[in-house]
């Protein structure tokens, strides 16, 4: 059974979300007989000796063959297992769109997605590497449910959710090793709804995953001009927590901040959500755009691309001044 | 209980090693002292002593041995 106290929560963060995939699924598959994990030759991307050791009749390795890995893992869905396809992010999504929409959204398939690298955050490999257009991609297929955790406590709440649900997931990981705490004790975590991080009066500040870091960062260095910023994790970016959504509908400014192209992906989804409603806040849209990004170190790439702390709380003072 | 036993007790239950295997015990020797493992081992480490090591820290800890010193040069713990 999975404790969730401080030094779990410490050592999850120690490790990073992709290496708390296996020892997590190792937990979870004592309790769920029909589980399978199954990877494109990622196994130890995801930490999955232990599992492997002491459960090999729950994983399946389908080699470098992506598309292939959603074919079997569909047609293990259909025999009764509940599959958790793990590969790096962009390959699950991107290289195998069409398999996912026909196997997926056409066929109705549970399959769990699990993306690794979800982000910028393997942009040392280059771009090839970066998934930051997979929100955009997996968004208008059909039933399924998307998750971006902010931390190793809300993706081991996401994989145990995810192990008694019937539908399709996507889960998005993002971070690094030493990614940070966002929830510094245990909550209530609810897929679709979103969660207050920070109150706030002036501006809603709107993000998920381990950005949410700089998010939070970014929110203390505009306090300190005088701007109060409400700061929600949206873990949830499908379906949207409508709710939450229109709670913010009326603050000076609605933020949204993604390691994602700016198009497509969370700040997306809410203007397409505002966009039908009688009124709309005036919203800005923080992500990546024009290019992608040069191969680079993590830290270096955040900066590259304006989502350190300093560039959000810039970005924001400079629209509300104008 | 001594900031020794304490130590000892970190490496004991997390490693599940007995006492007599600690003096000469290093990162990676036995199954238990993997990458996951020592993770949690820093974690326990951090808890009992009340600390927040440093990652350089955390990487150079690489053997029972070495971790002392580190905790006690850096970190103010006397064994």
């Amino acid at each position: 059974m999975i404790e969730i106290n401080k030094k779990n929560i410490r050592v999850w963060s120690m490790l990073g979300m992709r290496r708390m995939i296996g020892p997590i699924m190792e937990d979870i598959v004592c309790y769920h007989d029909n589980i399978i994990f199954s990877t494109a030759d990622l196994g130890r991307y995801f930490a999955y000796e232990g599992l492997l050791a002491k459960y090999p009749e729950h994983v399946v390795n389908f080699g470098i063959a992506e598309q292939n890995l959603i074919g079997a893992s569909a047609a293990l869905q259909k025999e009764g297992f509940n599959v958790f396809a793990s590969t790096y992010a962009t390959f699950i999504t991107s290289r195998v769109l069409d398999q996912i929409r026909v196997n997926v959204g056409i066929m109705g398939f549970g399959i769990k997605l699990v993306g690794g690298a979800g982000g910028i955050s393997d942009g040392n490999f280059s771009a090839t590497h970066m998934a930051i257009e997979d929100i955009a991609n997996l968004r208008t297929i059909p039933n399924i449910t998307i998750i971006c955790p902010a931390d190793g406590m809300e993706l081991v709440k996401t994989l145990l959710w995810m192990a008694d649900f019937d539908g399709p997931v996507y889960v998005r990981l993002t971070g690094r090793a030493n990614m940070p705490i966002i929830n510094k004790v245990d909550y209530n975590f609810e897929v679709g709804k979103a969660i207050v991080c920070r109150e706030g009066t002036d501006v809603a500040i709107v993000s998920n995953g381990t950005i949410l870091g700089e998010v939070l960062a970014a929110a203390e260095l505009l306090a300190e001009n005088g701007i109060d910023c409400k700061v929600i994790n949206m873990h949830t970016l499908k379906p949207l927590d409508k709710e939450m959504l229109f709670s913010i509908q009326n603050m000076k400014l609605v933020v949204t901040v993604e390691e994602h192209m700016k198009t497509g992906g969370l700040g997306g989804a809410m203007a397409e959500f505002y966009a039908e409603q009688s009124s709309h806040p005036r919203m800005l849209l923080l992500g990546i755009e024009g290019a992608y990004p040069d191969p680079g170190e993590y830290e270096e790439l955040l900066i590259e691309c304006g989502l350190k702390a300093e560039s959000i709380a810039d970005r924001i003072e400079e629209v509300l001044n104008q | 209980m001594t900031n020794l036993e304490k130590y000892n007790q970190a490496f004991i239950e997390v490693l599940e090693v007995e006492v007599d295997q600690l003096s000469e015990l290093k990162y990676q020797d036995i199954e238990s002292w993997d990458s996951v493992g020592h993770m949690e081992l820093v974690a326990t480490i951090e808890d009992v002593f009340d600390i927040m090591m440093e990652t350089d820290d955390i990487i150079d800890l690489n053997s029972y041995a070495k971790g002392k010193e580190i905790l006690s040069s850096n970190y103010g713990i006397d064994f």
